[in-house]
């Protein structure tokens, strides 16, 4: 166990230094000059190369990539050229917007998903499995930004229930978690599609299996041995696609946070990319694929504890 | 098997839906047809009328046809970026279920990989890179189709490679290539299908989303993300406008997925009965 553990960090880190490295060179290969489009055209050349020697351009690309890998690991990840402010506190004051949406997204999206693939599961073939079905279809189908706008309509506009977008902080805690009401059900429902899905279908699998029909077979009603064997056999599968979910949603709302105004990570990386603020989009960036992949990792290590078949 | 019924009203209410969508798309490229970019800002924002069927925007130009016309440049991503990502996917799929080695390690990583980014951060450092445009929409969406492609190919491939008729073939002295391209691919040739409808289905979302965000088919050519985008504000005034592309792009979507799931089924007899 423990050398199964180690061998995954160690797969963890590897992963991590491949990804720091493909973010340096794909901001590398965008054309123009940084410095240039920061001071814009009619710059004096004196102030060019001035601003390009304090971002570091005339460094040759080697140096930079030691840099950035070294900034990395110090968790010192450089200066905002638009805000001046350093990246880490710019993310800092992001995260309080983006990471309670994400984790009320997947709230949201479990409490309706999960019930709703078990109950399909367990009357399955019937009128409900299919009505559940053709559902997730439809939710699947709609793209999330559609629905915040059809949102927006019913509830914002024509019934003034909830506010239309914005975010004025946390201070006022009833009003910042109604400004995140409708952003976190757009965001919730293809989610909790998936998440019906994937709870039927690992479910059914279990279902089918022999130890079900044992079970059965010593006397447990099928709701027993649904809950009591299949369903902790078929959340293994869930529990991995929760954790994609995850930071798919932490990463995947700039759409989103477009639509509502909402002041979270993606749109910081969506202006900072079109300001040429590098040291905001890789320092953003590298945040959510690394937590991408810490999360796939603990989802593992999770699995590899309640399940002793992977250990293997 | 009281199931599949529904599963072949599902398949044929998608083949409708599709077949639909494509036969629009090319009606509203005929020669003949009225220009439904043309601006007539004297005509903006009309009610439906005899004249325009589903009325006109903020710039009075004909939303049915814009709808229409928005059909052809969503298909033309969809199909463009599954072509990108089958067309290298699938032989680097098949390559790497040949032998165990480097190559389906790098596949098998790959997948994890790319997912791991941020889509969209990814499609704005194109759109940067390689400009505006359908090329860009189909280059972003197709970058992410070719791990799919090549995981899904690999994940079939591999358990083809085992079966007796294929050893044999390999004992004979057939080289890989012949093996794969004369029998491997005809094998999985179904799951290569299925996988093509069901990202068809998502580049037609992708594209909605790129446009949307400004990064797609860029204007005049009609997009119904970009229709969605200039609804927005106007969503109190004519919610008509936002309602009409945001359907169509759910049912195009929708059609993909009834002919994804119902072909899933056809090609794998052990699902008719479950997921």
């Amino acid at each position: 166990m423990l050398i199964l553990i180690i061998r995954r960090l160690v797969g963890l880190l590897a992963t991590l230094a491949v990804a720091s490295i493909l973010v340096f060179f794909l901001l590398e290969i965008l054309p123009g000059d940084p410095a240039q489009l920061i001071l814009g055209t009619d710059a004096r050349p004196d102030t060019l190369l001035a601003l390009r020697h304090e971002m570091g351009l005339d460094q040759p690309i080697l140096t930079r990539l030691l840099q950035w890998i070294g900034e990395l690991l110090t968790g010192n990840l450089g200066m905002s050229h638009t805000y001046h402010v350093p990246v880490a506190t710019l993310i800092g004051e992001r995260l309080p917007v983006s990471l309670p949406l994400a984790l009320i997204s997947l709230l949201l999206a479990v409490v309706i998903g999960i019930p709703g693939g078990i109950l399909a599961a367990m009357r399955r073939d019937t009128w409900l499995d299919r009505a559940v079905r053709v559902k997730t279809q439809i939710l699947l189908a709609i793209p999330n930004f559609w629905l915040a706008m059809l949102l927006v309509f019913v509830f914002a506009i024509t019934l003034h229930w909830l506010p239309a977008g914005g975010f004025s902080g946390w201070r006022n805690i009833p009003n910042a978690i109604s400004a995140l009401i409708l952003p976190a059900v757009a965001l919730a429902a293809p989610q909790a599609a998936i998440l019906a899905r994937v709870t039927r279908a690992a479910l059914i699998e279990n279902l089918d299996d022999v130890y079900i029909l044992a079970a059965r077979a010593r006397g447990l009603t099928a709701s027993a041995a649904l809950f009591r064997h299949a369903l902790p056999n078929a959340m293994i599968s869930v529990l991995s696609i929760m954790g994609l979910q995850f930071s798919f949603l932490l990463a995947g709302t700039i759409i989103i946070e477009n639509v509502f105004y909402l002041p979270g990570l993606g749109r910081l990386i969506f202006q900072a990319v079109n300001q040429r603020d590098l040291a905001v989009v890789s320092g953003a960036s590298m945040l959510l694929i690394a937590s991408t992949i810490g999360i796939t990792f603990v989802v593992d290590l999770t699995a590899l504890i309640i399940d002793p078949r992977l250990r293997r | 098997m009281n199931q599949s019924l529904f599963q072949t009203r599902g398949l044929w209410i998608g083949a409708i839906i599709i077949f639909s969508l494509l036969m629009i798309a090319l009606f509203s490229l005929l020669p003949g047809m009225p220009d439904p970019t043309l601006i007539r800002v004297a005509e903006k924002l009309r009610s439906p009328s005899i004249e325009h069927w589903l009325g006109t925007d903020q710039l009075g130009r004909d939303l049915l046809g814009l709808t229409m016309r928005g059909a052809s440049a969503s298909l033309l991503v969809a199909i463009g970026a599954v072509t990108l990502g089958a067309g290298i996917g699938v032989p680097l799929g098949l390559m790497a279920s040949a032998h165990e080695n480097w190559l389906s390690q790098a596949v098998m990583r790959a997948n994890d990989f790319i997912f791991a980014f941020p889509a969209l951060v990814i499609a704005i450092l194109l759109h940067d890179t390689v400009g505006a445009g359908i090329q860009n929409a189909i280059l972003a969406i197709g970058i992410f189709n070719i791990p799919v492609f090549a995981r899904v190919v690999y994940n079939k491939a591999q358990s083809i490679w085992t079966l007796d008729f294929i050893q044999a073939a390999r004992l004979i002295g057939r080289r890989d290539i012949n093996i794969a391209l004369l029998h491997v691919l005809p094998l999985a040739l179904g799951t290569i299908i299925v996988q093509i409808t069901i990202q068809l289905g998502l580049g037609i979302l992708a594209e909605a989303g790129l446009s949307y965000v400004g990064l797609g088919v860029t204007p005049p050519t009609p997009s119904w993300g970009r229709m969605l985008n200039e609804a927005q504000t106007l969503i109190g005034l004519a919610p008509r406008l936002a309602l009409v592309p945001g359907l169509a792009i759910a049912l195009a979507v929708l059609g993909f997925t009834l002919l994804g799931d119902a072909l899933s089924e056809w090609v794998d007899p052990r699902k008719r009965n479950g997921g």
